[in-house]
């Protein structure tokens, strides 16, 4: 098989949670698509196709690293900035937004939740992979992973008290 | 709570498109084959290319200029052609932040050459790199410097291949030899980026009041500036001339710093200007990100 077709196979494969993952940190659509991008080629130029173990958790570590170094850079810095800075302009719109579900409503509590809870959760809740695994990808260990569990949860439950919950503690 | 995936996530068939098309475009604009192809389409192409271009010479050419030789001009030059006096030094440069990082701390088999002058043969050295290395123009600086040099300083890397170090200074000197003001991009070939391990680079961060901040080269990659900070410990090293003495020898003063990782490379800039604290970091930012990535 050629370096072409296996980097096909793989991107068959593992692109969707790699985009998902992205998204996660980066909460941008068109970023999470870029550094999704520069993981497989950065993969590519690697050709060390073989002598990765677990290729998933490989894969996934390069975009978690790409996404932490694209939030300490200057671009991300900078568009936080204007993001602040518009804040009043958007809540006003948003306010009359009035139907919102509970998934959508769900959805931004979670990726306002502070990055160390907000990883704990969409690994386990959202991508659904166990509390040894996650350690393991994150390079924590499983007590730390717990906590942050238990804190995401206690943060989101704050977060969301106004509503009555039917998606959210009932797992 | 149960399995949840958010709305916009739910279908993400477009974007996986997207990311496919798009990383299949970036390996076809940039092919990257595997070593035994590589290695024969550089030399096919290298033959291919020679021909061309000496028929395409001969064609330009009157026939009473065709014997006529090669001028110096066309001629690039090597890091030996360039820097054939070696001479006495001291001690190695590198940044006493990331030490733990790059360890440019820890060298063997130094070997230090006398500095080359002029901008001239900066841009001459700067041509041996490739595209590591886009040189300032002096009169881009924000500071009128009446010296610009080079200097070089190899060692052995653990695979046995050679580490080249070069530091190219612009400085406003004073008729006592005093550097008043200057800028020093110092350019190091490294084996693996230093910055790639996060535990490391994430506990030079927590440094308490090393003042680090992440200003980035460009959209992905990082690169840290730190102010200078006259009451802490840590100093900025840049190497300097005894022409009476012939030897290099390091300066150890404070100043404000940049150290980035890029393509195989370290840089590490330090510069001590007069002006406007703000606008003079961040004219430097700019002058930096040039340095490495070109216009």
């Amino acid at each position: 098989m050629s370096d072409n077709e296996k980097l096909e196979q793989l991107m068959a494969i593992h692109t969707e949670q790699l985009f998902r993952i992205a998204f996660y940190y980066t909460k941008d659509l068109q970023i999470a698509e870029d550094i999704v991008q520069d993981v497989f080629i950065k993969f590519y130029h690697q050709k060390q196709y073989e002598e990765r173990g677990e290729m998933k958790a490989y894969l996934a570590r390069m975009t978690i690293n790409k996404c932490k170094d694209y939030l300490k850079s200057w671009a991300y810095r900078k568009i936080t900035f204007q993001h602040k800075f518009f804040t009043k302009q958007k809540s006003v719109l948003q306010e009359s937004l009035i139907l919102q579900d509970e998934q959508a409503l769900l959805d931004e509590a979670i990726l306002r939740l502070p990055i160390k809870q907000r990883e704990a959760i969409v690994y386990f809740y959202l991508e659904e992979m166990t509390i040894k695994e996650i350690p393991e990808l994150l390079a924590i260990p499983e007590g730390t992973v717990k906590s942050r569990l238990k804190k995401g949860k206690e943060l989101l439950k704050v977060d969301l008290q106004h509503i009555e919950w039917e998606v959210l503690f009932h797992g | 709570m149960d399995k949840h995936t958010m709305h916009v996530l739910q279908d993400v068939s477009e974007h996986k498109e997207a990311i496919i098309q798009k990383v299949r475009q970036q390996i076809q604009q940039e092919p990257f084959p595997s070593e035994p192809k590589w290695t024969y389409r550089a030399v096919t192409i290298m033959i291919t290319c020679s021909i061309l271009l000496f028929i395409a010479w001969q064609a330009a050419q009157p026939l009473d200029q065709l014997a006529t030789e090669v001028t110096d001009e066309e001629k690039i030059l090597t890091f030996t052609d360039l820097f054939q006096t070696e001479v006495e030094g001291t001690a190695t440069t590198y940044s006493q932040y990331f030490q733990l990082a790059d360890q440019l701390n820890q060298r063997e088999n130094i070997k230090f050459y006398a500095p080359l002058q002029g901008f001239k043969a900066m841009q001459e050295v700067a041509t041996t790199m490739g595209d590591a290395v886009h040189l300032i123009d002096p009169e881009n600086l924000p500071f009128k410097a009446n010296i610009q040099e080079v200097y070089a300083v190899t060692s052995d890397m653990k695979d046995g291949s050679l580490q080249k170090q070069f530091q190219f200074s612009y400085k406003e000197k004073s008729l006592t030899g005093v550097d008043l003001q200057y800028v020093h991009f110092t350019v190091t070939n490294v084996a693996s980026n230093p910055l790639a391990n996060r535990e490391i680079t994430e506990n030079i961060e927590s440094i308490e009041g090393s003042n680090l901040k992440n200003v980035g080269i460009n959209f992905i990659n990082p690169m840290y500036y730190r102010e200078m900070t006259p009451e802490l410990g840590f100093v900025y090293m840049y190497y300097n001339y005894d022409e009476a003495a012939k030897r290099i020898f390091h300066m150890t003063t404070r100043a404000n710093e940049f150290y980035t990782y890029y393509n195989g490379y370290v840089y590490h800039i330090g510069y001590q200007l007069n002006g406007d604290r703000q606008k003079v970091q961040e004219k430097m930012t700019s002058i930096v990100r040039e340095f490495i990535l070109g216009d």
